[in-house]
């Protein structure tokens, strides 16, 4: 069984290039989407001719209150031109008493920009006429520290106190997605070996079945394992984004997953007979798992009930619910046991299942 | 002779049912997922949520107010002191504006369920509940005597947010935020002495336009994403162009055609003209697929010629994957291209979502994707601007597709190298 196991480190060692770009890949993925400005807003193109908008509360109110930023660009062509191109979604024109939203693509964030917008103009009003009335400079701040009542908010399920944080959602999502090709390529190579005849060989030893398939699927849940590791490691202490304290913990919790995955890559295995088969798999099984099970975007936005109950079978929507309930929920151990032991019984129902079919698939 | 090297990858990809799945299914598949799962939200004009929250109540709000006035009463303020008070006090049933007015502005779709202390914990577990509104004992008591005669502290209210509903929930508490700002400009004017008047910002309502940029309509998010899947997936069109090309060298098909006396020029050309057409052939079915069961219509005639400058890009690229791989002898330059690049590609490109929305940086080298310019072609002719604004993506795709042809034509092997 170390044999195995010694062979495919020094074959790791030796082509290093998929697992080094793999890794590579889902930290600039989640690093272009969210992770790297610290923020998660949309930027909105806007122009003014007038200076005293620009710096004017209003703006500022915006970027405060909402998902947005404003992001002032020096003429009204290049406004124009960058919701022309379909790379922003829609921009505004402040004028001196109203705005003018430009709209490219129709989409729930131009209502919802627009109530921002209105708010904040209301808002500004009513400050301004605050402080012309009181005498005041910082009404605002005044308000804020005086408030009427407070309201503290706080999580169902958690312990801790309200959190949101974007950037785990996007580091979550992208390293749980691009683990899933390190983990399904190095599963892949049983079936390579097996094409080459290395299998049948290895079987003719003294090696037992067994050991072949346990020496396999360490190796492949130790490479996806390291991969997630490094990524998180580059994140927490490169990068430092805030793992609230639960840094540890999550490390110790991605175990499952990658296990279902490793399990998952088995049954894959088993399921097909060629190499073009697998490739033709991989990224279909991949991306849709990824989408169903929420890693491109939160679950909660899905309204339909039919991709919702789609989403219990899926090992990513367990994966992203461990990690967000260790970190942000502050879930305790027992509410943590639910989707853990969902994905340790996908794990051994696929490996069975895996195995089961690739003994009884000859592949020559 | 090129039609006879385009006829033999024709027969080569449709022998590998596989392959086909993987370019015509994963895009439908994704299309589909996407608009299913995206379909409430996606929808484009509207913003629905519909959010059930209930609302927990320890102590009756009248009453409160009651006994507050009494003991304003009983206390030893001037009698006009104590009327004007009382007067106010009436007016500031917090908890009655919040049920009623707050949430009532948004079109009813916020749905308060009222419930008794004791159920708290019934509540909480109900995942069917996007927010739990928890008053606590005596807090109207404790505002009025904080607002009005600057007693004790400010009392606090609790909101529980349902983690898995965090859209709706965070919609809640931005109602409850806004809310508890107006309350708070209007403690501001009383505690300055100023005319409540100074609040009313009139109305706004109107104060601004939402319209659609250019002549036309603006793009919905299906038809987006209709766009952004089809020029994702006909990059894979040249990763498998690729693969058989290579597959070709390695089993010594190349070396027969050469040695039939074949030019290496024409076997090179039929790998670009099978790029052109299965790139055509598929955005073709992908984009019949949307029109027929999404109803995603084009002007016939520019979105042809769009979709012929993308598939000619998706041409060279094809050629420029064969001819690397044939230099250095190994698939794993197409594999590079087919695991990572198509993925980042697809990201700069906006095929996920638009991607200047996050940094301009990204928005030019947006641009400077094959995928990336044709999908600001196509968004262009779905809003329905003047064809002249998709002109520049066009000429970019041909330079982008003559550059990587003169790349490849430079780097495939020469006579003998093979």
């Amino acid at each position: 069984m170390s044999g195995i196991f010694i062979t495919k480190i020094k074959w790791l060692i030796r082509n290093p290039w998929t697992f080094i770009l793999m890794t590579f890949m889902s930290i600039l993925f989640a690093l272009i989407t969210g992770g790297a400005n610290g923020t998660n807003k949309i930027t909105v193109p806007a122009y003014t001719e007038l200076n005293q908008i620009k710096n004017s509360s209003l703006a500022e109110m915006i970027d405060e209150k909402s998902i947005f930023k404003i992001d002032w660009v020096t003429d009204k062509r290049a406004l124009e031109k960058k919701i022309l191109s379909g790379k922003h979604e829609f921009g505004i024109v402040f004028n001196q008493d109203d705005y003018d939203i430009l709209v490219g693509i129709n989409s729930p964030n131009v209502v919802l920009f627009e109530n921002t917008v209105k708010n904040a103009y209301h808002l500004d009003k009513q400050f301004n006429q605050l402080e012309q009335a009181s005498g005041e400079e910082n009404v605002k701040e005044i308000i804020e520290n005086n408030s009427f009542f407070n309201v503290k908010s706080q999580w169902f399920h958690g312990q801790d106190t309200f959190l949101f944080d974007g950037n785990l959602h996007t580091l979550f999502g992208f390293s749980l997605f691009f683990v899933i090709y390190t983990i399904a390529y190095s599963v892949f190579q049983i079936l390579l070996e097996k094409r080459t005849g290395v299998w049948d060989r290895v079987i003719l030893s003294p090696v037992r079945k067994w050991e072949m398939y346990v020496a396999n699927f360490l190796y492949s849940f130790l490479i996806g394992y390291v991969q997630v590791v490094i990524v998180f490691f580059i994140f927490r202490f490169i990068v430092k984004v805030d793992f609230h304290g639960m840094f540890w913990q999550t490390l110790l919790l991605l175990i499952p997953y990658v296990l279902a995955i490793v399990a998952l890559s088995i049954f894959i295995i088993g399921t097909v007979n060629t190499i073009q088969q697998f490739n033709a798999v991989i990224p279909i099984v991949s991306v849709s798992m990824a989408m169903i099970g929420g890693a491109f975007w939160p679950l909660d936005i899905v309204d339909s009930t039919f991709m919702l109950q789609l989403s219990k079978l899926i090992p990513i929507t367990y994966g992203m619910e461990v990690l967000y309930g260790v970190t942000l929920y502050g879930y305790n151990l027992e509410q943590i046991l639910y989707p853990v032991s969902i994905l340790l019984l996908m794990t051994v129902v696929l490996t069975g299942l895996g195995i089961h079919l690739m003994e009884r698939n000859y592949i020559s | 002779m090129i039609w006879d090297i385009v006829k033999k990858q024709s027969i080569l990809f449709i022998r590998n049912p596989q392959q086909l799945i993987l370019l015509l299914m994963l895009p439908i598949i994704l299309i589909c997922i996407l608009s299913v799962s995206l379909s409430g939200f996606i929808s484009g004009e509207t913003f629905e949520i519909d959010a059930k929250i209930a609302m927990i109540e320890h102590t009756d709000e009248k009453e409160q107010i009651e006994r507050f006035i009494q003991e304003v009463e009983n206390s030893k303020l001037s009698e006009v002191e104590k009327k004007e008070i009382g007067q106010v006090a009436k007016n500031i049933s917090i908890v009655h504006l919040l049920k009623d007015e707050a949430f009532a502005d948004m079109d009813k779709l916020i749905d308060i369920t009222m419930v008794s202390p004791e159920d708290k914990a019934t509540v909480l577990a109900d995942d069917s509940f996007a927010a739990v509104i928890e008053i606590p004992k005596d807090f109207t008591y404790n505002a009025l005597n904080f607002y009005l005669l600057k007693e004790g502290n400010a009392s606090e209210m609790k909101v529980y947010q349902n983690e898995s509903k965090t859209l709706q929930s965070n919609i809640v508490k931005s109602i409850i935020d806004s809310f508890q700002e107006q309350m708070s400009m209007m403690k501001f004017t009383m505690d300055h002495h100023i005319d409540p008047v100074n609040l009313e910002a009139g109305d706004l309502e109107h104060i601004g336009t939402v319209e659609p940029i250019g002549k036309g309509n603006p793009v919905s998010s299906k038809q987006y994403y209709t766009i952004g899947m089809a020029v994702m997936n006909v990059l894979y069109v040249a990763t498998a162009v690729g693969v058989y090309a290579f597959i070709e060298k390695q089993t010594q098909v190349f070396n027969r055609v050469i040695l039939a006396n074949v030019s290496r020029w024409t076997y090179f050309s039929g790998i670009f003209v099978s790029g052109v057409s299965f790139a055509l052939i598929q955005l073709l079915i992908i984009f019949g697929f949307s029109w027929i069961v999404y109803g995603v219509t084009w002007p016939i005639l520019q979105f042809l010629l769009v979709t012929v400058c993308l598939a000619f890009a998706v041409g060279a690229l094809s050629v420029l994957l064969t001819s690397i791989s044939y230099r250095i002898n190994s698939e794993s330059v197409i594999n590079f291209f087919s695991n990572f690049l198509v993925a980042l590609l697809a990201l700069l490109g906006g095929s996920f979502f638009p991607i200047g929305d996050i940094a301009d940086v990204f928005q030019l080298l947006g641009d400077f994707t094959p995928n990336g310019a044709s999908m600001s072609a196509y968004l262009s002719l779905l809003r329905g601007d003047e064809f002249s604004q998709t002109i520049p993506y066009l000429i970019y795709l041909l330079l982008f597709t003559f550059c990587l042809l003169l790349v490849s034509i430079f780097s495939f092997p020469k006579r003998g190298q093979i």
